[in-house]
């Protein structure tokens, strides 16, 4: 029997270097989107991503440095504290910059929600690594389905619905990954186009607008005016853009919510076809090294964990530059490790550090 | 080795969402393609166009107006900034903290404001919405230093008068008209020299993008406004309106004017008047106080005009030192009786004492021989009739009723030699009696010592604007204007020892619709110093005085202006002039 073996040779280098390229990208164009900024709010953006980038990249390491069957193993605890601060915002929290109820105020603002979502996808993991052998059973997948519903209607009452969406598609891709029978996808097809008057129905007026005007752009013009800017953005590009910081429609501030929603105009405005590309492919590469830990996890938990990741980054991804590309409506996603946004780098780059945790361990099993 | 049992079939659900993945790229990219490469060329153009309305704007880049100094290089009108606050809430980041901190500051609640930078029926947000027509500089500056994204404060040049109302009616004031928000300067200076203060603005095409702006347009120079030096002594000025204030009281005047000239140069020294403008109240009332009564309120001048019957009379050849003719007290001509001012008769007066005392019937007799066809030319040539051209906004030019005219009548002609009937302005009876003073040379009034611009200056000439006449007739009128104020047989108030004066009171009945006043007269002065080098004259004009004579109201009042006078202008007494002249130099140091 050999020494205990050095975990760290099997980190994942080409994800972590790829997503730091990625932030670095980001810093680079919220700098760009803010020039010439009078706003304090808009001023402190590059300087407090950067803070943020370093703090991250301990995180990223420290998650990593944790075996993630430890936070199997402590599931529920970690369940009850996703409940428990979703709860608190409920009470306690401050109203965020689009009016949600959606911050903490703790020492500096963090996004409950942020966290939740990838707690959720850690206790969910090891919800169904138990169960995935019972996938026959209609009263698994409800089940399952409840462990998420609890904190998805918690955030959703708050509201937000980008995050709320991003929590059900995390827990699709989970389930249909840990083996959802065809029957009971076309079961939750029907009830879910059945629910669709009651979700309607309970929605806030902003978020029914914005699938109104993304449905009938007619009717809201200011919606419209978000997405014409975009086009026109996007459109004024060419194959390698107008030059870093040279954007007209960037630097003339007609383009709104530039550093965080619309990120991805700005670099197709100053860096063109060739800029928007590379970070799409960047964005893939970082989508596979997560499946391929998925694929090499030495057990169904790490498995589900990569999984879950994976397919909340690559949701969420696609939907922001759906949005940009106004293919699809507005929501407020941040476009991952790019967009300014101190909560939503950092949870996502903890997704990345349960990834590395997850990957680094997947031989251990053959020394067990 | 313990299997993944979850493998199988993750992997094969691992393939089918790299799929998925693969084609949602696929479709972001073909999207981005689209837009980049394939925009159907219409839509690019028209989203282009709608885009580039809004890079830029023109603006209109103000100079700077220029500066008003008086002759010794005080300040009389210099410029500050009120600011225009503006915002642009497609820009602004953060709409209700600019509400709610923009609000005290701009005359706004916090809703209304909120209100203005909400998005129109179609949703679009204003591109600029005013939000204060004008501040004042600091407000303006404590805007400027809260930083809030989207504001703009634009500067609107103001302009403020250090000396206040002491040199308003001079200086004139800076104002907008109300419906074309375009502002300029009214009255005086400020609106005479309007095309020279204001300078040349510049349109400029500027960026709307900030960042952009550094490097495309840098400075741009505009042609600032070009800054004047006055003749106006502010001292002088002081010491005039001072004693005219003081006047006005002691003598129960309605009204007056002190103007005091250089009649070397025709450099205007001081206007005083009363009542006058106060630049801070812009009422109805108050601006019609801005127009100078010394240039633009005419009044029939009474005796002091017999100077200039005496110069026109010796100038003309009939008349001389040695004529004489019978004072019957009155005498009738055409149904009007033209009386000496105490109705009584004087014998036989010669030339020089039908002016010494004033009499009516003497100067009316002397024109009523020499003949309108004599007297008008000449009197025209003292620029009796016809504006000075004084370089201040607001000139009139007073009514000289000639040979045609219907209103003309022999009574009409001869009581014009003696002051009534005919119509001057305060400042055309001085420079009338300048030239007595200037050896019988008008110098033009001016007010503009000197221009600036930039490093250039550029001194006012002075130039002659008549010359009605000869030095010799000139000579002999300043002799007999001395004899006015010394002569033992005058009423005079006026004492001033150790300078000699040359001068003449003037009574003025005041003409109405229905006859003249009997209740009211025009009392006035004017005179001369030092009478045979004189350096500075003066007119003196009380408007209905409760002692009704000028001799009795307008000459003390001179004296007083002359007792310190001398002081600022440093004139010597007459017997130390002649020691400095007799070592060999000039008392007043003259370049001219």
């Amino acid at each position: 029997m050999q020494a205990k073996p050095n975990i760290w040779r099997d980190f994942d280098f080409t994800l972590f270097g790829v997503t730091f390229l990625l932030i670095i990208i980001g810093i680079l164009m919220i700098r760009s989107a803010t020039l010439g900024a009078v706003d304090t709010d808009l001023i402190n953006r590059v300087p407090s991503q950067i803070q943020f980038t370093i703090v991250g990249i301990g995180v990223v390491f420290a998650m990593a440095a944790i075996d993630y069957r430890l936070l199997g193993s402590v599931h529920g605890f970690i369940y009850g504290f996703v409940v428990f601060i979703l709860g608190l915002v409920t009470g306690l929290g401050v109203a965020g910059a689009a009016g949600a109820q959606s911050w903490l105020n703790v020492g500096l603002q963090v996004q409950p929600s942020e966290l939740g979502k990838i707690l959720l996808v850690v206790t969910l993991a090891q919800h169904l690594a138990t169960r995935y052998q019972e996938m026959d059973s209609l009263q698994t997948v409800l089940l399952s389905l409840g462990h998420v519903a609890l904190p998805a209607m918690m955030v959703f009452v708050q509201p937000d619905l980008g995050t709320t969406s991003v929590m059900l598609v995390v827990w699709f891709v989970m389930i249909w990954g840990a083996g959802l029978r065809l029957k009971h996808l076309a079961l939750f097809i029907v009830v879910g186009l059945g629910m669709l008057p009651v979700l309607w129905t309970g929605m806030e007026d902003y978020q029914r607008q914005r699938i109104v005007s993304f449905i009938d752009p007619g009717s809201d013009p200011d919606a419209q005016y978000n997405i014409d800017q975009a086009l026109i953005t996007i459109g004024s590009g060419g194959l390698m853009g107008k030059g870093y910081g040279n954007g007209s429609q960037t630097q003339g501030r007609f383009l709104r919510v530039r550093h965080t929603d619309f990120i991805f105009s700005v670099i197709a405005e100053e860096m063109g076809f060739v800029g928007a590309t590379t970070v799409i492919m960047l964005m893939g590469v970082v989508i596979w090294r997560c499946l391929r830990a998925a694929a090499l996890a030495a057990d169904p938990l790490g498995s589900l964990i990569c999984y879950g990741i994976g397919g909340m980054i690559f949701f969420q991804t696609m939907v922001s530059i759906g949005m940009n590309l106004s293919i699809l409506p507005v929501t407020g996603l941040t476009l991952p490790f790019v967009s300014s946004g101190g909560s939503s780098l950092l949870t996502m780059l903890m997704g990345i550090g349960l990834v590395e945790s997850v990957v680094m361990r997947r031989r251990l099993g053959e020394f067990a | 080795m313990a299997h993944n049992v979850l493998d199988d079939t993750l992997n094969r659900r691992l393939t089918l969402l790299s799929v998925m993945l693969v084609a949602i790229s696929g479709i972001l990219l073909a999207r981005l393609l689209s837009f980049q490469f394939r925009m159907n060329p219409e839509t690019k153009q028209r989203l282009e166009d709608r885009a580039e309305s809004r890079y830029s704007q023109t603006v209109e880049v103000q100079p700077n107006r220029g500066q008003i100094y008086d002759r010794n290089g005080h300040l009389l009108a210099t410029n500050t900034f009120e600011y225009q606050i503006g915002i642009s809430p497609n820009i602004s980041t953060d709409r209700q903290r600019a509400a709610r901190e923009l609000a005290p500051l701009v005359d706004k609640t916090e809703e209304e404001i909120y209100h203005l930078i909400q998005p129109d029926e179609n949703g679009i947000f204003p591109d600029w919405v005013l939000l204060a027509p004008v501040v004042d500089f600091e407000t303006g500056q404590r805007i400027k230093d809260m930083a809030i994204e989207g504001i703009t404060i634009a500067p609107l040049p103001t302009r403020i008068y250090p000396q206040g109302a002491l040199t308003a009616q001079i200086v004139g004031f800076f104002a907008g008209a109300e419906d074309t928000k375009e502002r300029r300067g009214y009255w005086g200076v400020e609106g005479y020299y309007q095309l020279l203060l204001a300078g040349q603005s510049k349109r400029v095409t500027k960026s709307n993008i900030p960042v952009l702006e550094d490097s495309t347009n840098t400075a741009v120079s505009v042609r600032d406004g070009i800054d004047l030096v006055l003749t106006i002594d502010r001292d002088l000025q002081y010491l005039a309106q001072e004693v005219l204030n003081n006047a006005i009281v002691e003598q129960g005047a309605e009204g007056g004017t002190i103007l005091i000239m250089n009649p070397r140069t025709g450099e205007i020294l001081a206007i005083a008047n009363y009542p006058t403008f106060d630049p801070a109240d812009f009422s109805a009332e108050g601006l019609e106080l801005a127009r100078n009564q010394a240039i633009s309120e005419v009044y029939e001048p009474g005796s002091v005009f017999k100077v200039v019957t005496m110069a026109i009379a010796l100038e003309a050849g009939k008349h001389d030192l040695n004529w004489s003719y019978y004072d019957p007290g009155c005498f009738e001509e055409g149904g009007v009786a033209i009386c000496n001012w105490d109705r009584s008769s004087h014998g036989n007066p010669t030339f020089a004492q039908v002016f010494i005392q004033s009499l009516n019937t003497g100067t009316a007799t002397i024109f009523k021989e020499m003949g309108p066809y004599t007297v008008y030319p000449l009197l025209r040539e003292f620029g009796i009739g016809s504006p000075t051209g004084i370089d201040l906004e607001g000139e009139e030019a007073g009514i000289l009723v000639e040979m045609g005219d219907p209103n003309w009548s022999e009574a009409q002609f001869l009581n014009t030699s003696y002051g009534q009937g005919v119509s001057v302005t305060a400042l055309q009876m001085l420079c009338a009696t300048n030239a007595i003073a200037n050896d019988g040379l008008i110098m033009q009034p001016h007010i503009v010592k000197a221009r600036i611009d930039g490093s250039e200056i550029s001194e006012t000439r002075p130039s002659a604007s008549y010359r009605p006449i000869s030095e010799e007739t000139a000579h002999i009128a300043r002799d007999i204007m001395i004899q006015v104020l010394t002569d033992p047989g005058t009423e005079d108030e006026f004492d001033f020892p150790g300078y000699t004066v040359a001068g003449k009171t003037g009574t003025a009945q005041i003409p109405t619709p229905y006859g003249y006043d009997p209740s009211g007269s025009i009392a006035s002065f004017v005179g001369f110093l030092p009478a045979d080098d004189p350096v500075v004259s003066v007119l003196v004009k009380l408007d209905r005085p409760t002692g009704y004579w000028g001799s009795k109201t307008a000459a003390p009042v001179f004296q007083q202006v002359l007792e310190r006078l001398v002081v600022l202008m440093e004139i010597p007494t007459d017997n130390m002039r002649y020691q400095l002249i007799a070592q060999g130099g000039d008392p007043f140091n003259r370049e001219y």
